[in-house]
């Protein structure tokens, strides 16, 4: 269906009178993508001119969670729910040989990626989330229905239905705080400095910066799902791109309660 | 590499127990109306009771589903949003179009066709059901050729909702086992088998008599049960491969989810080859109408809420136990009595026609 509708808003754009009609059914058709970004009232601007966008340096992040507490504590997101969050896996390399190698830690900072294709706008049947025109992805959960089909279709499990407030919830890039001219709390209260938002539209900006001197080791999330995310890894290996293989965490909080803090069953590689 | 997840906070269902709910219900309603068309098609061979059976369940399911749909909306209160806010290139909010239209039409059919059977509630000893009588609104009639124009308008409404639920599904590209056409194709087929389960269960309620179907109407039981089953165990095998990074047929949860679905699907098509006798048995007829009801739940169980628990990124299964509150035991308990507690209200208007006598009180054509 989207392909097909996606050919029709094309054949209909070629059409000049076709073109008075796309703002009428939500196209933003001041970018090339026919991604729908239901801004078209005035209040759901943003700041107009600018893409924000977050580079995150792995090489420079330790795992401290400073990021999730303090995202925590600027957006009171109930206990449990997280709108960033580091995901933390412990690597053991293998070169094959019978030699127990040095365990490794890898950091996963976690958050929305404002995708510029975002799947989580199409699918909102009341158009309560929206993509601002500096590129951050809002919920107006004055509106929102809260029937969890943004939740499902955020290939990067970004979204949550928010306990408290009984609507979709999800990072904005602490836009509150960028209009004031603040950095966002994760940015804020990164020990390492390992998170940097800026405008992509500002040739002078840190991230930009950042992008071209590391444009070498730049990945995304989950590229092949067309979403084009904006918040850009440096230092990231291949492995955790799409998905990871990797052996489960113990999630069951039963298990937890029986065993706590007992070695797992594979205990011989923490 | 060996990689182990150290710290990865599980991801919560957001599609709750409510969604499988309106899956089976709404299924069992447009499947119904597909078959009522039929039996009405054939009304010469089939009997009263197989129409009037199946013609009440679409508008029960039509009625329950929505219900449960609407639990499923973290914020049910703002359910008028979708009109509101109308967005045509999302299906939930086409769906938020067809839905009453179609469980308008589902009512309006069976209030047709029941008519005959309301309009003899008259002759009833119970002076509520007596004062039902005049929901037969006049002493018009209605033509067979009306009828079946609306039973038809009816499946027409019935088909968008099968398409409707299945695309808005089907679209989510981050799942890969919903972004496929065996999935919205496996609930279609699954439905037929929901909306015979009903089928049977409701002609339970009704009052016994000897040889409870014609023929005919076990050859559309028989041939519907079994055609949609070999379908569904092939739907299910194809369903279950097409997932490009979680293989279930190597994880052991999955291995039985895909068990428990393939053995009710085959259940239910080895007792659609039972004899006319055993299902004109009562016990017979409550085995065969549990195991299509639990088939098509299980079906959407697994398809809908064990899909969800597939990590879209991380290792491992999320965890979910099924709570007992409202969002969970109660609320699917609550939804089955409301549906038995509607099938018992219809199931006086129906019983009575039959005892009745034999003069009609609406047409000079008593067998609609």
């Amino acid at each position: 269906m989207d392909s097909l509708k996606r050919r029709f808003f094309s054949q209909f754009g070629a059409v000049t009178a076709g073109a008075a009609l796309i703002p009428v059914v939500g196209i933003n058709t001041a970018t090339a993508s026919t991604a729908i970004r239901n801004n078209n009232q005035p209040d759901r601007k943003g700041q107009v001119g600018k893409r924000y966008a977050m580079a995150v340096d792995l090489r420079k992040c330790v795992g401290c969670q400073a990021c999730t507490v303090g995202c925590s504590v600027e957006n009171q997101a109930p206990i449990g729910q997280f709108r960033t969050t580091v995901k933390q896996y412990e690597v053991a390399l293998d070169d094959g040989t019978s030699i127990k190698q040095d365990v490794k830690s890898f950091m996963l900072p976690r958050l929305c990626n404002h995708c510029d294709n975002a799947p989580c706008i199409k699918v909102c049947p009341v158009q309560a989330t929206f993509q601002r025109e500096d590129g951050i992805v809002m919920v107006d959960n004055e509106r929102c229905v809260a029937c969890a089909y943004c939740v499902q279709a955020c290939p990067y499990d970004a979204r949550f239905i928010n306990q408290d407030t009984l609507t979709a919830d999800k990072c904005t890039f602490c836009a509150h705080r960028l209009e004031d001219g603040l950095l966002p709390a994760c940015v804020e209260t990164c020990v390492g400095g390992a998170r940097v938002i800026g405008d992509l539209h500002d040739p002078n900006s840190e991230i930009n910066r950042l992008l071209s001197e590391n444009q070498e080791d730049i990945k995304v999330l989950k590229p092949e799902e067309n979403t084009q995310p904006h918040v850009f890894y440096i230092g990231m290996n291949e492995r955790f791109i799409s998905h990871v293989d990797a052996q489960p965490a113990i999630y069951d909080p039963q298990i937890d309660t029986q065993q706590t803090y007992a070695p797992q069953k594979k205990g011989d590689n923490l | 590499m060996n990689i182990t997840e150290v710290l990865v906070p599980a991801q919560e269902i957001a599609w709750l127990p409510w969604a499988v709910q309106y899956f089976f219900y709404i299924g069992s309603a447009y499947a119904a109306a597909i078959l009522f068309l039929i039996a009405l098609i054939f009304k010469d061979s089939t009997s009263h009771l197989f129409r009037s059976s199946l013609v009440v369940i679409m508008a029960i399911g039509a009625i329950v589903g929505p219900l449960a749909l609407t639990g499923d909306l973290h914020q049910p209160g703002r359910a008028w949003h979708f009109y509101a806010h109308l967005t045509p290139w999302s299906w939930m909010s086409l769906g938020s179009l067809f839905l009453p239209l179609f469980s308008g039409l589902t009512v309006l059919t069976a209030w047709l066709y029941l008519r005959e059977d309301i309009a003899q509630l008259k002759h009833s000893d119970n002076p509520f059901l007596r004062k039902l009588a005049l929901l037969t609104l006049g002493q018009w009639q209605v033509s067979s050729k009306q009828l079946l124009i609306v039973a038809s308008l009816t499946v027409l409404s019935g088909l968008s909702i099968a398409v409707y639920t299945g695309a808005e599904i089907a679209v989510i590209a981050s799942r890969p086992l919903w972004n496929q056409p065996a999935s919205p194709l496996l609930w279609f087929t699954t439905a037929f088998i929901a909306a015979i389960g009903f089928t049977l269960l409701m002609s339970a309620f009704l009052p016994s008599s000897k040889g409870l179907f014609t023929a005919c109407d076990l050859k559309i039981i028989k041939n519907t049960v079994s055609l949609n089953g070999v379908l569904g165990v092939i739907l299910v095998s194809i369903w279950a491969s097409n997932h490009s990074h979680f293989s279930l047929y190597e994880n052991g949860d999955w291995v039985i989810n895909i068990t428990s679905m393939t053995a009710a699907l085959l259940v239910c098509i080895l007792l659609s080859f039972a004899s006319e006798q055993v299902l004109n048995h009562r016990v017979g007829l409550a085995l065969m109408s549990f195991t299509c009801l639990v088939c098509a739940w299980v079906v959407r169980w697994v398809t809908m809420m064990e899909v969800q628990t597939i990590p879209r990124f991380d290792a491992g299964a999320f965890p979910y136990e099924l709570p007992m509150g409202s969002a969970g035991w109660l609320g699917i308990i609550g939804m089955l009595g409301l549906w038995l507690a509607m099938a018992l209200f219809a199931s006086e208007v129906i019983s009575l026609r039959k005892n009745a006598a034999s003069h009609s009180s609406l047409s000079r054509t008593p067998n609609l």
